[in-house]
């Protein structure tokens, strides 16, 4: 198969079972895959570990594949997925190992901060210290555009939790990047 | 600020506000400039939100590759298992017919073994070369051989089996550990993940036994289940018993459906607790005296909450994975 085929012609090659469309997928979109988990999980070996499941389910499941979207959406989708599934898997056992690697991944940020704080590295490390939680809800539904009602279901916590946490999470940004804003306005209003 | 409409707003903004909501939020904005100007603070905050980016993952797509490729291989779907007591005996019939051809075959082509497994959310419904089907449970996996001669397989986890073509000579025996489960008639739930203390077994129409999956002992310890009847495998001990009550809402995870008839706390609780891998709290023992009967067609937690909560006139609050149950009881 020709290396620059489309995700669409590739796709359609995979779904009648061809593995060298389906390598061609892989190392196209592999490393995007691992960055939409990475936005939820911050440890690399475990990362790269679910991307590879999301990879080799897609292989498994190659004839019911139903994509609506392009090909990318679809895999961003089923790595944040995957990433949620291991969350609320680690929720079950041990919730504080969790907070663990968030704090992990903030540590890793902070090189970032004080290196050069512009605004945009200034957005991502308010974002990134919001509580572990708050912090995916916000994202969830900023970012990924989750109803809250899929938020709930895929976290498995109430509608209320995610109206609560959402509002935790402005509160938190609002004294975070404060002065932004009223510099904003500023320009805004003169 | 006011926190409703704090909620308010972050509900409109992630557009999840009802037309009524957004008209309250709006006449509580155009109230003073005060509010109006924290509005503004927080749509300036949700557009700096969408500037959000991540730090860039470096990864090596060949080497993970070299990790997938022997995944998606044909043989590697963990399903092929060389049998030695398979090969022998189409062996024996092959021997007859070409030595040589038999040794080239058995290089390549051992006796097939089939998997069906089944990930966290995922049900599946799986149907039996005999017609029997099996409807497998979330993080679940039934083994078996492709002709399903002898009719057995193996279970981890949990699964439903509706068991055709009954008859004694073909006896349809499903195997979980140490655990045999001989079915003598028809419908009934079996849960036996490897994590749990026991294996049970819960019958909706027809006969089962359930026994030791050692030969010997299976001959004292047996139980026969018959139609809303439960029995459970001691792990540890080995041993087989029907238990006092039926197991309720044993296939719940099936039908999608909830029965509660007259049932007890205790009940509700481990229901609870089980299909939704919750913990459940009770801050005052008279609520165990509280009995409830209803149905329930979708299994939604937020629902079933609800109506306990107005039914029993309780306090329940959610914290993490717990429920906290609060009240006067009954």
């Amino acid at each position: 198969m020709n290396t620059n085929e489309t995700d669409e012609k590739l796709v359609q090659a995979l779904q009648a079972g061809d593995q060298s469309a389906f390598q061609q997928l892989f190392r196209r979109h592999y490393p995007s895959a691992c960055q939409a988990i990475r936005r939820f999980l911050p440890n690399r070996a475990i990362i790269e570990d679910l991307a590879q499941d999301v990879f080799v389910r897609l292989w498994e499941r190659r004839d019911q594949l139903n994509i609506q979207t392009s090909f990318g959406a679809y895999l961003r989708r089923s790595a944040i997925n995957e990433a949620l599934m291991y969350l609320r898997r680690q929720k079950k056992n041990n919730a504080s190992e969790l907070d663990e690697a968030r704090l992990l991944a903030a540590s890793d940020n902070a090189h970032d901060v004080m290196v050069g704080a512009d605004l945009q590295q200034q957005i991502r490390q308010a974002i990134d210290s919001l509580p572990p939680r708050c912090r995916t809800i916000f994202l969830l539904s900023r970012h990924e555009e989750m109803s809250y009602r899929e938020i709930a279901e895929r976290l498995t916590i109430s509608i209320k939790t995610v109206e609560n946490q959402m509002v935790k999470a402005l509160r938190i940004l609002r004294e975070q990047l404060g002065e932004h804003l009223c510099w904003l306005l500023w320009i805004y209003f003169f | 600020m006011d926190d409703k409409y704090t909620v308010l707003m972050a509900k409109y903004l992630s557009e999840e506000a009802s037309a009524e909501e957004r008209e309250q939020l709006f006449s509580w904005v155009n109230r003073s400039s005060e509010n109006q100007a924290y509005f503004n603070e927080m749509q300036e905050l949700w557009g700096l939100g969408a500037q959000y980016e991540d730090v860039p993952v470096m990864v090596d797509v060949d080497r993970a590759w070299e990790k997938v490729a022997p995944r998606i291989a044909p043989q590697s779907d963990g399903g092929k298992i060389f049998r030695l007591g398979q090969l022998l005996k189409i062996a024996a019939v092959l021997i007859g017919v070409s030595l040589a051809g038999w040794w080239f075959w058995s290089q390549g082509q051992p006796a097939a073994m089939l998997a069906v497994t089944t990930q966290t959310e995922e049900q599946q419904m799986v149907e039996l070369p005999d017609g029997s089907k099996v409807w497998l449970n979330e993080n679940s996996k039934i083994s078996y051989r492709e002709d399903f001669q002898p009719r057995q397989l193996e279970l981890e986890g949990e699964a439903f089996f509706d068991v055709q073509h009954m008859d004694a000579d073909h006896p349809f025996e499903i195997i979980s550990g140490d655990s045999r489960t001989r079915v003598l008639g028809t419908a009934f739930n079996v849960r036996a993940y490897p994590g749990e203390k026991q294996v049970e077994v819960t019958v909706e129409r027809g006969k089962v036994a359930l026994e030791t999956k050692d030969v010997e002992k299976a001959k004292t310890e047996t139980v026969i289940l018959t139609a809303g009847k439960s029995g459970v495998f001691d792990k540890t001990t080995q041993e087989v018993a029907e238990t006092k009550t039926t197991i309720s809402n044993a296939n719940a995870w099936q039908t999608g459906k909830l029965v509660f008839d007259n049932a007890n706390m205790q009940d509700i609780i481990q229901v609870l607790e089980r299909r939704f891998d919750l913990e459940v709290k009770i801050e005052n023992s008279n609520i165990l005296n509280c009995h409830f009967t209803g149905q329930f067609e979708a299994l939604k937690l937020d629902e079933l909450v609800e109506i306990l909560r107005f039914s029993l006139d309780l306090t329940i609050e959610q914290e993490n994975n717990q429920l906290i149950f609060s009240g006067s009881g009954c």
